[in-house]
């Protein structure tokens, strides 16, 4: 046996072997970019990888200026160069010089593909969604066992509402095993019906690592779920078939919890609200009642028959005053048109006239003689002073 | 009291009726004995309400795939 006296040395060793072996100096490789970063020196170190297995590239920034396409996740490519080993931190890598484009990354176009498949078969129509239970009496949850997934759901299940069951189904969330796993914990709920909604959990991960969930058996098994499939892969921006066929995507395992589960007190204090809603509707419905039955009970008219009377005679009183305000005022009028009259009237007082020292003669009847030719020789007359009366003789008349 | 018809009605479906019927209560165009008679069921809708909020037990458990029992799971064990 070979004793290496420092890691050092070792990688020393290891180094050397690679870039003696002639298949490994220069070569190129297909697959799928799996990681692309970019330095602030402007090296891009990636990983390109197949459905089993990775490996760590770097190009330099030399080699990358002179690439004509820019590489990304997902893509399918050929890269060329060598396998380097870098003691100082012990990993293998390719040194690209070259990366070509060989089209759609495999996993992304198996993605595309079931898609289309389940889209153009309608599994992820709308129409299809089951509605989820606000209080489930019992919840189903698969994923795995081990982990913080369960514990974050049962956690904020707990938190959100503390009388709830909650039944575990294990299953392997990666992987070969994930698929019949998931699988049998969906039908096994559907076959016990021992739950009221099903949640499909899992952590975060890479694309390969929730792979497992585009998967067609599970997008079957979740659509043809009779209890409600809530599911909740990864974090927020992965997505997996699975969270296009279940009836509600969760973003992550937390929120599944929270969306399965109404809070406790919300829905206490709704059925409070409610209960007290109830008495308030019912009492002002009877006050209601009762204060249209008081304006009849307390009407006056019911009390006292006499009611009507005085109050036509009120009525009356008032008319009167009215009318006799009036009248007043007529009196008035009438009183001042009367003095006018009066004042005129003395104007044409004759007495006022005979005062200025005219007179006037009538016969003896006390006509007024106006003309001397209703009178003849002889007759008598009288002429009229202001202060009294000459009874005359007419001696002779003249004109 | 309710009666079993009740008892396998869902939260929301009794919640949907309890709602429905504060609703209909409190818009008081129904006749005085309808009136009494939607707040008797309010009244009656609230109790199987809050029974069926506070009925559920809290248990959480695990399918054993062995022997297809369920049997207590320990959180803590997971690592939280």
């Amino acid at each position: 046996m070979f004793d290496f006296d420092s890691v050092s040395r070792l990688n020393g060793y290891i180094k050397q072997s690679l870039a003696d072996n002639p298949y490994l100096a220069e070569f190129s490789v297909v697959g799928e970019i799996s990681q692309y970063t970019v330095s602030s020196r402007d090296h891009a170190y990636f990983s390109i990888k197949d459905d089993q297995s990775l490996i760590n590239c770097v190009i330099f920034s030399r080699a990358r200026s002179q690439l004509k396409i820019e590489p990304e996740v997902g893509m399918k490519v050929k890269v060329y160069g060598g396998l380097d080993f870098y003691g100082p931190n012990g990993k293998l890598q390719i040194i690209a010089t070259k990366i070509e484009e060989k089209g759609a990354g495999d996993l992304h176009e198996q993605f595309n593909k079931l898609f289309k498949k389940l889209q153009d078969e309608g599994l992820f129509d709308s129409a299809h969604k089951k509605p989820i239970p606000i209080l489930p009496r019992r919840i189903g949850v698969v994923t795995s066992s081990s982990g913080k997934v369960i514990a974050d759901i049962v956690n904020t299940i707990r938190k959100r509402n503390p009388h709830h069951d909650i039944l575990l189904y294990p299953a392997s969330v990666q992987g070969e095993e994930c698929p019949p796993e998931v699988i049998s914990g969906i039908r096994y709920f559907n076959d016990t019906k021992n739950v009221d909604v099903i949640i499909v959990a899992r952590g975060g991960g890479s694309f390969e690592d929730l792979f497992c969930f585009n998967d067609e058996g599970i997008a079957r098994a979740v659509y043809a779920s009779e209890i409600p499939v809530i599911s909740a892969i990864g974090h927020e921006p992965d997505y997996t078939i699975i969270d296009y066929i279940a009836d509600v995507r969760a973003a992550t395992p937390t929120a599944a919890g929270e969306m399965v589960i109404a809070s406790y007190d919300d829905q206490s204090k709704e059925i409070d609200n409610l209960a007290l809603n109830l008495d308030i509707s019912i009492n002002q419905f009877i006050d209601s009642r009762r204060k249209a039955l008081d304006v009849y009970k307390n009407h006056k008219a019911l009390h006292s028959p006499a009611y009507y009377a005085m109050e036509q005679k009120a009525v009356v009183s008032e008319l009167k005053t009215k009318l006799d305000a009036l009248s007043g005022s007529a009196v008035k009028q009438a009183a001042s048109d009367v003095n006018e009259i009066k004042v005129r009237l003395d104007a044409l007082n004759p007495g006022n006239v005979l005062k200025r020292g005219y007179s006037y003669v009538c016969d003896n009847e006390g006509k007024a003689i106006e003309t001397v030719m209703s009178v003849k020789k002889g007759d008598n007359v009288s002429i009229v002073l202001s202060d009294g009366t000459l009874l005359s003789e007419i001696k002779d008349i003249s004109n | 009291m309710p009666d079993s018809k009740d008892n396998e009605m869902t939260y929301e479906a009794c919640m949907a009726e309890l709602r429905q019927t504060v609703s209909k209560l409190s818009e008081g165009k129904a006749t005085l004995d309808e009136s009494l008679q939607l707040y008797e069921r309010g009244v009656e809708l609230v109790a199987i309400c809050e029974n069926k909020l506070n009925e559920v037990t809290a248990r959480i458990e695990a399918v054993n795939k062995a022997n297809g029992t369920t049997d207590p799971l320990n959180i803590s064990e997971t690592g939280v």
